[in-house]
């Protein structure tokens, strides 16, 4: 199976976001708001600490 | 997030009058065993089918890509951790060996990372059988 790093993560945040939200939250509105809320901070925590650690690859 | 606070979170979905009498830790067992049963067991049939899809979809997604599996045959304390993790998929842990024929191969990343999604489907599907068992004994209480 081939593999793209960043269509990984994503469905990795998808996946656990959808999961959150309806372990946490109570009604469909509230539950799609959080789980988009969780999806775009994974995505956007994961490529801050990606620049962060950029400096130490070379 | 406490589960307790979860689960108290998802009791507008609870269809009336469909509560059995499945005990706590037999919620427990069973939500561990098939992901989602233990709250389908307390009538939440929208949770139960939500949390099967998504510790499937990290299972499967892990196999696929030839995650590596820890076996209960231990041999240090990481093992163990990974065992543990690994075997709170329930019935997914025990299909590895059918889903992924070919054996684990952690020598390409696709493999390392396929050995993170079992573990976290693992985790979470331990995560919802504890969340299962907080409704059970708020019904019972």
């Amino acid at each position: 199976m081939g593999i793209n790093h960043f269509a990984d993560m994503s469905w990795f945040a998808l996946i656990v976001s959808v999961a959150l939200a309806v372990l946490s939250r109570h009604s469909l509105a509230e539950r799609l708001k959080y789980a988009a809320l969780t999806f775009v901070a994974f995505i956007l925590i994961a490529i801050a600490v990606g620049w962060l650690m950029f400096p130490f690859s070379h | 997030m406490s589960v307790a606070g979860a689960a108290q979170a998802g009791r507008g979905d609870a269809a009336p009058g469909q509560a059995s009498a499945a005990g706590g830790v037999g919620v427990l067992i069973a939500g561990w065993l098939v992901p989602g049963l233990g709250h389908v067991l307390k009538g939440r049939w929208g949770r139960g089918i939500v949390y099967f899809v998504v510790v499937g979809a990290l299972a499967v997604t892990g196999y696929l890509q030839r995650g590596y599996v820890f076996s209960p045959h231990y041999s240090d304390a990481f093992s163990l951790l990974g065992f543990l993790a690994d075997a709170g998929a329930g019935v997914f842990y025990f299909a590895a060996k059918w889903i992924e024929s070919a054996g684990p191969d952690i020598s390409r990343a696709a493999g390392d990372y396929g050995t993170r999604f079992i573990a976290a489907a693992g985790v979470l599907n331990v995560l919802c059988a504890f969340d299962a068992l907080a409704i059970a004994r708020r019904e019972r209480d």
